[in-house]
């Protein structure tokens, strides 16, 4: 018995997914049951497209953050690169550029900010933290400049068209944030698994100095985790100035810590070298699906965040409990 | 239990028939050591024999499970590390724990510094540490910062801290694996001082040698069993050597090799400022050349560079006739040039990984299809590297932090021969590891050989150099002072060369 709880017990730690999964589906069946009757509309195919379009830009900085923080670095900045690329990209449909050109350049700006937190990080050996936090302030005073606090708006309808629905057969209807979310996540995930590139940025993390000896280039790799959070973060943007038909300079504000928690409650560890693309997501889909089952409880709207809070500092002292420190509570506790 | 010189005198810590069990790991089992006042007990087992585990025991990080820890006669409780602290119980790991910015001073009284008004007292800080200090007969300044000491100066620091607590019993992991000979020689009068004052030192080692030369008595573990306790005087080296391992090591190194062919590495005057000064060499195929001399020489800094993991400021390298431009580890490896680096933990391994992710970690490119890997061959290789090299482990998803430390080095010499190198620069290979892992590493270095490898071994053991390599090169600050042929070379010569006693010696 006890060796069966211990087998579990590893079996749980090794795989995060797991266990996040399992607190998705306990929260799942509490909403559910928490309020009987026609009222909760809790599980209902609508609530959860509500929750899934609420999650999706976030989602795409999720799978870039994850990266980051697997080979030990951190990336404050994709809140306002978010502002920044759906801005670019706005502002340039505006002016008459073609829908898929102004998406492009918005990408670039995402990349080139992500090459500048990398190289500075990297080649000058700024810590990733205050570089970030420069480059978050930066850029985001860049977005408020070009659009002096006014929001873009009169963006042309082919595309806003990609904040709305995908058709299939005519009758099922799914939004594109969704489709992209599912599709940016599930190959992210299954290229940071398998993919020889990606197996890099475990090892950089893991030990930046034995990935040297082992042959790997890891500032290439480096940089290129803060490539891709600047991409997608860009793409985020992109995205939901779609759904939203317009741009703001205050758009993504605050998302980093909402981010980087998903991150870290899916199992990834700020020293580096752990964590994969599915249990962030489910990290972040879990908040998304606390914050959403409270609403329709009617819970108070500023416990959202205590909750949240609540749930971090829970999943990463799980992380940190073995049998040993619980002994030691234990005895702690009776003397 | 036999008694030796001690004879008469009261344990000061004394264990009863303790034993401890972990999930996956050996650990102690019905352990009984007595440790006099005024002894110095060595302890001495291969790698997972459970000579950490009783020291973590004995010094409140694990609880045993069974049996009873007496310190002068009084059964302990043994809750955490800061309960043993208290009792008097003092341990010196292998590793040092000292921090780098601080003074002299303030690591030996950190956490317990004398104040005045609240605050430091900086002048009586340093005069109580110069009090620490003083039988260790060394000059220290005690206001230098400690990152700017010798490894052996701070291994000296490192215990001068656990002694100012006026401890009872003094446990010493592995002391010397990173010293000089003479500071070695400058550690055991120290360690003979201190316990004639009437501690108790418990005194891990791997070195044969240095029991004989400082010890009381010593106690072999093997498997968590205590397999033998004698005095020093009554016990040889091939006693305890038998008793650790439990069979006859036929022969302590490999026979040299045959053929050795024709030259693979040339070398010609590279320099690095501050580091190493023109140096020379050549190297063939199916050699072990070895690199001799004091810490600091320059050695392991000529291999880096060679590995381009630093950079040389002038001189040429050419491979097989061809000149040679490596930038970065990358290219070095990409032209059949590998290196195992003398700091494991801190530049080989991924400790919080598995077996398998890091035996692969250098040679992704060979498991993997248009940039996608294949988990099967992954495994299957790691598992026939396992097999082959003889890596004691669970499994291959264990957690190489949970390898002993010949383990580990032989999972980090499985994971650069998988590569099939033309050169091998193997630094320090069998620092830190135990008897039967050292011999089938010197093995492994010598079949390597056989199959035409240029194998180039920094050691800083002399048997070793003496033993195992077919050519020496000594380095003296940054230079390379002398060439020795294995025929020729002795101690006395390479010690000589090594400490700029000029003459050359040279010979082939």
């Amino acid at each position: 018995m006890k060796d069966i709880l211990e087998r579990l017990q590893k079996l749980l730690q090794a795989h995060r997914e797991f266990v996040i999964f399992g607190v998705l589906v306990l929260g799942c069946i509490s909403f559910y049951l928490a309020q009987p009757g026609e009222q909760n509309h809790f599980m209902t195919i609508g609530n959860w497209r509500v929750i899934a379009v609420n999650i999706s830009t976030d989602a795409l900085m999720v799978v870039g953050m994850t990266l980051v923080i697997i080979a030990g670095g951190f990336d404050l900045s994709v809140g306002s690169t978010l502002a920044l690329g759906g801005i670019v990209c706005g502002k340039l449909m505006v002016a008459g550029v073609a829908v898929p050109v102004a998406m492009v350049a918005g990408l670039s700006v995402g990349a080139l900010i992500g090459i500048v937190n990398g190289l500075i990080i990297t080649k000058i050996g700024v810590n990733p933290l205050i570089t970030t936090l420069a480059g978050m302030i930066i850029v985001r005073g860049l977005a408020q400049v070009v659009t002096q606090a006014s929001p873009v708006t009169g963006l042309p309808s082919s595309f806003t068209a990609l904040g709305g629905d995908m058709e299939l057969f005519g009758w099922v209807r799914i939004p594109w944030p969704i489709v992209l979310m599912v599709v940016v996540v599930l190959v992210a995930d299954f290229l940071l698994r398998r993919s020889r590139f990606l197996r890099q940025v475990y090892y950089v993390g893991g030990n930046e100095e034995a990935a040297r000896f082992s042959g790997i280039r890891v500032d290439r790799v480096r940089i290129f985790t803060y490539v891709m959070t600047g991409v997608l973060s860009a793409l985020a943007g992109i995205m939901s100035s779609a759904r939203l038909i317009s741009a703001s300079a205050s758009a993504g504000d605050g998302a980093e810590l909402r981010v980087i928690s998903a991150v870290v409650i899916g199992g990834a560890s700020l020293s580096g070298g752990v964590g994969t693309v599915l249990g962030a997501f489910l990290g972040l889909l879990l908040v998304g699906v606390i914050e959403n089952g409270m609403e329709i409880m009617r819970v108070n709207i500023y416990m959202k965040n205590v909750v949240t809070g609540m749930i971090l500092i829970l999943a990463v002292s799980a992380d940190r409990l073995d049998r040993e420190k619980l002994k030691r509570f234990w005895r702690w506790l009776r003397s | 239990m036999t008694m030796g010189i001690t004879e008469g005198a009261e344990p000061i810590l004394e264990l009863r028939h303790v034993s401890k069990k972990f999930p996956a790991v050996r650990a102690l089992e019905d352990v009984s050591i007595q440790v006099k006042g005024g002894e110095i007990h060595a302890l001495i087992g291969e790698n997972g024999a459970g000579k950490s585990t009783l020291m973590k025991v004995v010094g409140g990080i694990h609880p045993a499970d069974t049996g009873e820890i007496l310190l002068d006669g009084e059964v302990l409780r043994l809750g955490t590390p800061l309960d043993a602290l208290r009792l008097g119980i003092r341990t010196v790991h292998q590793e040092i724990s000292l921090a780098p910015n601080l003074t002299v001073a303030e690591n030996i009284f950190a956490g317990n510094e004398p104040t005045r008004y609240g605050l430091i007292d900086r002048r009586e800080l340093n005069r109580r540490a110069l009090e620490v200090l003083e039988p260790f007969k060394v000059k220290i300044p005690v206001n230098s910062r400690v990152g700017l000491l010798s490894t052996g100066l701070k291994q000296i620091v490192e215990i001068a801290r656990a002694m100012a607590g006026s401890p009872r019993l003094l446990m010493l992991d592995e002391p010397t694996s990173s010293l000089e000979r003479h500071e070695t020689e400058r550690l055991i009068g120290i360690l003979r001082g201190l316990a004639s004052s009437g501690i108790g030192i418990l005194y891990v080692t791997h070195k044969l040698k240095e029991i004989f030369q400082l010890a009381d008595r010593v106690t072999v573990l093997r498997d968590g069993r205590r397999v033998m306790v004698k005095p020093v005087s009554e016990t040889h080296p091939g006693e305890i050597v038998r008793s650790m391992v439990g069979r006859e090591l036929e022969r302590i190194y490999p026979p040299a090799g045959g053929d050795i062919g024709g030259e693979l590495l040339r070398v010609e005057g590279i320099t690095k400022d501050s580091a190493f000064e023109d140096v020379s060499f050549t190297l063939r195929r199916g050699e072990i050349l070895g690199f001799s001399g004091l810490i600091g020489a320059g050695r392991t800094e000529v291999a880096q560079s060679l590995f381009g993991y630093l950079r040389k400021d002038a001189g040429a390298v050419y491979l097989n006739g061809e000149r040679l431009d490596i930038r970065c580890p990358t290219d070095s490896l990409n032209s059949g040039i590998a290196y195992l680096p003398e700091e494991r933990k801190a530049l080989g391994l991924y400790l919080g990984m598995s077996v398998v992710d890091n035996f692969v970690s250098a040679n992704l490119r060979k498991y993997s299809r248009l940039g996608i890997l294949s988990g099967r061959e992954m495994d299957g290789a790691c598992a026939g590297a396992v097999d082959m090299f003889r890596i004691r482990t669970p499994s291959i998803r264990q957690h190489v932090r949970f390898l002993s430390g010949g383990n580990q080095q032989k999972l980090l010499l499985a994971r650069l021969l998988a590569l099939k190198p033309r050169i091998l620069i193997a630094d320090e290979p069998t620092r830190g590891i135990d008897v039967g892992a050292k011999s089938e590493v010197h093995t492994m270095l010598r079949r390597l050989c056989d199959e035409g490898v240029g194998v180039i071994v920094i050691s800083s053991e002399l048997p070793e150099v003496l033993g195992l390599c077919d050519r020496i090169l000594v380095f003296h600050e940054g230079r390379i002072s002398g060439e020795v042929s294995r025929r020729a070379a002795t101690e006395e010569k390479i010690m000589h060369l090594a400490t700029g006693g000029g003459l050359s010696v040279e010979e082939t």
